[in-house]
């Protein structure tokens, strides 16, 4: 028979491996692209390196914060304290798994942004400010299912873990876990497209930046709307079931 | 965490059925309430040619806000100028009081963004009736085919949901985030910063898009 | 550990909402931001065209965002119902 508290242990180990592999992809991909752009952009406009080489940094710091998030729940899970009671070493599994998938869309999306706001400083380098203004809250707001799958998974971790050993809570966590995670992906990917085209748009007509600005915010928010029925459904798993 | 999760209660027992209040978000909402009536006095108390900074910065609000209403809903946009920008208003107060200490925002509960999504969702619903009739706001249920009804009705009510939980799920997570990472690094440096970036870019932006959405669903129903 | 077929039943519901709206909000999410992007692309080319480009999103976007919706009351079903 295993030691509950080694079960624990095993559970939140593969957790945070989980959690750090797969919330490290999104970003790297996403930043690795705005790296690309960028060094194709400074080909083109010399003169322009210096806004270029800032507008690259401040987009992939954003890009960045979603696996800044895996990060810290991965070390969570390595270094906290486990009693290895009840339903325990399925809730920190979960939350791994659900920062982990959680993370790739946000990164990813982030990082679509970045690289078009790269782009568009090397077309048009006089509209940088605003460039990077509408780059920041569109990044912003891409990060949202980030933080809702965050959320959860501090929700898991310090759970009081109901005693019961029953199934159908056991089923209840990894649901919720699966739900919020696998469900920011395509939102957070789809609100870093549009930002990215707002962007794009703001360098060709930096005059109508405001309008831009307000459809993407628009767009985006509509189309968070399934990670929020996913952080919905999470909840209800977790603290209804 | 459990202090969020499980925010202080009154309880009222009235015969049979007991109700509870959470004592924190009403004094919260309340003191928000408080804060934007000051803040509308102040603006408007001495009104003159060479404005001051606050009545120059509320005349640039109240501008801006007029041109968005009436460009999305036209002509009837005068009647819903004052819900869509008291709505701002009270929103984004509400997500900035989580910078102060001491106070802690009101929208960080459900049933305040849960009210708020319900008081737009009313009023997108009778401006419907109203300029449609009750006719022609039943028959867009059945459109673009008669099955497809329950689909539509599930719809509107979805929108209420993803409208309250967005503002209730980012204030929420913003708190939950800066509470458990302020533990983790013993309150060193990184909390006011995550403050800034939680309560005032992040509450901004949300009270914009609670704001833009509510007079979006209003545009959307009272479309010919 | 003793498991009886309603409570396997019951987890397998559960599992199955979490699994459902997971992976029915990858599709319209997608789909509604692409949306979005060809929205703000069209106010930058066509600049007085914003008011319609912003609710034929709009109106798109709604239309995507059932299937969303389908698998919101999937989950709902299967938490509540089942």
């Amino acid at each position: 028979m295993i030691n509950p508290v080694h079960l624990s242990d095993a559970a939140a180990y593969l957790g945070a491996g989980l959690c750090m592999g797969l919330g490290a992809l999104g970003s790297a991909v996403g930043e690795g692209k705005t790296a690309a752009n960028t060094a194709e952009s400074m080909a083109r406009q010399p003169g322009a390196s210096e806004d270029l080489l800032k507008t690259m940094l401040v987009g992939q710091a954003v890009a960045e914060s979603a696996s800044i998030f895996s990060l810290v729940v991965a070390v969570l899970l390595i270094f906290g304290e486990r009693a290895g009671t009840g339903v325990e070493a399925m809730s920190l599994f979960t939350a791994g798994l659900c920062m982990g998938t959680g993370a790739l869309g946000p990164g990813y999306g982030s990082g679509l942004a970045a690289k078009a706001a790269t782009l568009s400083v090397g077309r048009n380098p006089h509209s940088h400010t605003r460039v990077q203004t509408t780059m920041l809250v569109g990044q912003a707001v891409a990060q949202t299912p980030a933080v809702f799958a965050l959320m959860i998974s501090f929700l898991l971790i310090f759970r009081q873990s109901p005693l019961g050993w029953g199934l159908e809570t056991l089923a209840a966590t990894l649901a919720a876990g699966v739900s919020v995670g696998v469900g920011a992906i395509g939102p957070a990917i789809g609100s870093g497209y549009a930002a990215s085209a707002a962007v794009e748009g703001v360098a060709k007509n930096p005059t109508h930046s405001t309008t831009l600005i307000r459809t993407m915010l628009l767009g985006q928010a509509i189309c968070q709307s399934t990670a929020i029925y996913a952080l919905l459904v999470s909840l209800i798993l977790l603290y209804m079931v | 965490m459990n202090d969020i999760l499980n925010p202080s209660q009154w309880v009222f027992a009235i015969g049979d059925a007991s109700f509870a209040l959470n004592a924190e978000t009403v004094v919260m909402s309340l003191f928000a309430a408080l804060a934007l009536v000051l803040l509308s006095y102040a603006a408007s108390r001495r009104v003159s040619m060479v404005p001051n900074i606050l009545q120059n910065s509320a005349e640039m609000f109240v501008e801006g806000f007029f041109d968005l209403t009436s460009s999305s809903l036209g002509a009837r946009g005068s009647r819903y100028f004052a819900l869509i920008a008291t709505t701002f208003l009270y929103i984004l107060i509400s997500n900035w009081m989580g910078v102060a200490p001491y106070l802690s925002e009101p929208t960080r509960d459900l049933n305040t963004t849960l009210a708020l999504a319900l008081i737009g969702f009313s009023v997108a619903h009778y401006s419907a009736i109203r300029v449609k009739g009750f006719k022609g706001y039943v028959k867009a249920y059945f459109e673009p085919f008669f099955l497809i009804f329950p689909l539509n009705v599930i719809g509107e009510l979805a929108k209420v949901v993803s409208l309250s939980f967005r503002l209730y799920g980012n204030i929420m997570g913003g708190a939950v985030i800066i509470l458990v990472v302020s533990d983790l690094v013993r309150q060193l440096v990184l909390p006011p910063l995550m403050m800034i970036f939680f309560g005032f870019f992040v509450g901004t932006v949300q009270a914009f898009v609670f704001a833009m959405l509510t007079l979006t669903y209003i545009s959307l129903a009272v479309r010919d | 550990m003793e498991i009886t077929g309603t409570e396997l039943v019951r987890a397998a519901a559960l599992l199955g909402a979490g699994i459902a709206m997971g992976f029915g909000a990858i599709g319209p999410g997608i789909g509604e931001g692409f949306t979005a992007g060809k929205a703000c692309e069209g106010i930058a080319r066509a600049p007085e065209h914003a008011n319609l480009l912003t609710r034929t999103m709009l109106v798109g976007q709604a239309v995507s965002e059932s299937t969303g919706i389908y698998a919101l009351v999937v989950a709902l079903l299967l938490i509540f119902v089942v």
